[in-house]
């Protein structure tokens, strides 16, 4: 009687195990699902009169056509047939280009993760950033930075997509009227993508307050006091990139060094919105 | 040879057929050698090229017009304004410009309007509500507060526009601008910042003390700014009605009482 208890309760504990499923590799189920599915092969009914049933190919690397009943053995359709030794002989590797060894997202002209990955740095750490990054800005790190600022807050039961996505866009469009007002000259702006990637790059900071967010408690003075560092950090940054930015064809400087504090208020109001968010 | 499905039983008849795409390439080959077809191509590319160049130049008119002297602001006049919407019983006389007509920059004249102060203190006023909200009740804030405290200041905002205008309009057919009066109306959020670091470090009878302040600060400040409208300044009006020079008076009021809403609404 016992043992008949005891077989019940921890029947139970298999069925509510991730391990239950795995049932059903066996045979007899597989049988039962196999034949289950049969009606699901051709659901429109169509008929082929001429279909033969398929021949099982030796080498899988073959092109067999059943119609003209050929096949195409591996390395007939090659160019160039007298490197046609190649395809078996897997000894002979291509030879080597020179001494130094190319690392291969350079060989492959791939630059743009390790782009990302030193302007995320140069955000982070006030280091001088690539020339390209004044010119041609790019959008793919921000959207890395955007991705991360919206997942991270899933581990702690928050769903804020829709919050980053709205202020975000409200705050890009009204600090792209507010910075162009603000340049006095005329013939000069900002361009509108320009201060989105200059916008997004600034959210590294962010990235890392939320972070901290999910291991600490940080709606505490402690708290406070690492959002504020982190807004202000995200500010700094970003108007270091205003204050020297090359405006289309011109490459001047803008003279809005009299206005800093007036041009880092917004962008600090922006990054506060955010801050706000993962604290709360 | 393979029978080709039916197309009339067919509910996929639409997808790609391989078999036959050797008439859709031959078809689009034959059209682009077609000289006529690539002269009417080649216009549609200069109509293209040419909206370019006129996005460019709308751009550049929009930001080289008389609004750009809206935003036109300086440190000194930030910090002065900031002090006259706290304490406007410091600047004695008449708030007057020198012409009416032109547009002031307010680096040359600290009361002509502008729109970045009213901007940037609406914006902290919405953070500094959230902030109050997370700080004395954590449960109760979402960021839909931010969407909230935002759309209810911007229609308090608009309301009190649109009253302002219908009013000034009767008065022997005032003529505001009306982007003036809206920069005008909403320095109120600097005061009100200011009002929302007080309560959030005192409580009790300070805060309590310090918006009768603010809102009496407020009423003073807009009857100010608002006489430069008002007939009796005007030479042009033949009879001076004793209700018209005293409407700015009656209109000052509307603006505690809409700081009051604001103050009071959600929470």
């Amino acid at each position: 009687m016992k043992f008949i208890i005891t077989f019940f309760w921890r029947s139970i504990y298999f069925y509510s195990s991730d391990s239950f499923y795995l049932i059903f590799n066996r045979i007899p189920f597989q049988i039962i699902i196999i034949n289950l599915m049969q009606p699901l092969k051709n659901p429109f009914g169509i008929i082929d009169p001429n279909e033969n049933p398929r021949q099982f190919q030796s080498n899988p690397f073959d092109i067999q056509n059943e119609d003209l009943n050929e096949t195409i053995k591996l390395g007939d359709n090659v160019e160039n047939q007298e490197e046609k030794h190649l395809l078996f002989d897997s000894s002979n590797s291509q030879p080597q280009e020179s001494i130094e060894d190319i690392p291969l997202l350079e060989d492959l002209d791939i630059t743009s993760p390790l782009l990302i990955k030193q302007r995320i740095l140069s955000v982070l750490f006030f280091q001088k950033c690539d020339s390209e990054y004044l010119e041609d800005p790019d959008l793919s790190g921000p959207v890395l930075i955007v991705a991360a600022l919206g997942l991270l807050p899933l581990l702690t039961g928050k769903v804020h997509f829709n919050y980053i996505y709205g202020i975000g866009l409200w705050g890009w469009m009204l600090l792209y009227l507010l910075m162009n007002f603000m340049i006095q000259q005329q013939g000069k702006q900002i361009e509108f993508y320009k201060i989105l990637s200059y916008l997004g790059y600034g959210l590294a900071p962010i990235v890392l307050l939320t972070f901290l967010s999910v291991f600490l408690q940080l709606n505490s003075s402690f708290g406070y006091a690492l959002a504020i560092v982190c807004a202000v950090w995200s500010t700094a940054s970003v108007s270091k990139t205003f204050d020297t930015v090359k405006l289309q064809n011109n490459y001047q400087i803008l003279a809005l060094q009299h206005r800093r504090f007036l041009i880092a208020y917004p962008l600090f109001l922006f990054y506060c919105t955010f801050v706000i968010i993962t604290i709360f | 040879m393979k029978p080709q499905q039916d197309t009339s039983t067919d509910p996929f008849a639409f997808a790609f057929n391989p078999q036959n795409i050797e008439n859709t390439v031959n078809k689009a080959k034959n059209t682009l050698d077609n000289p006529f077809i690539g002269m009417a191509y080649a216009g549609l590319g200069k109509k293209f090229s040419g909206i370019g160049d006129k996005y460019d130049s709308f751009l550049n008119s929009v930001f080289s017009s008389q609004y750009r002297f809206y935003f036109d602001v300086d440190n000194m006049y930030v910090v002065k304004k900031s002090i006259m919407t706290l304490a406007p019983y410091l600047y004695r006389g008449n708030w007057t410009l020198n012409s009416e007509f032109q547009a002031i920059s307010p680096t040359e004249n600290v009361h002509a309007p502008d729109l970045y102060l009213p901007l940037m203190s609406l914006v902290t006023f919405v953070l500094l509500r959230c902030l109050s909200l997370g700080i004395n009740d954590k449960t109760q804030f979402s960021p839909g507060y931010i969407v909230d405290s935002f759309w209810k200041c911007f229609v308090i905002s608009l309301l009190e526009v649109i009253i302002i205008k219908i009013v000034f309009c009767f008065l022997d057919g005032i003529r505001v601008n009306t982007v003036d009066l809206v920069s005008h109306l909403n320095y109120r959020y600097c005061s009100l910042c200011a009002l929302m670091v007080f309560n959030i470090l005192t409580n009790g009878i300070f805060s309590f003390v310090g918006t009768i302040y603010v809102l009496i600060c407020q009423a003073i400040f807009i009857y100010k700014t608002l006489q430069r409208y008002s007939p009796s300044h005007n030479q042009s009006a033949l009879e001076l009605s004793s209700f018209g020079s005293n409407i700015t008076l009656v209109l000052a009021f509307l603006q505690p009482a809409c700081s009051w809403v604001i103050l009071s609404f959600g929470q």
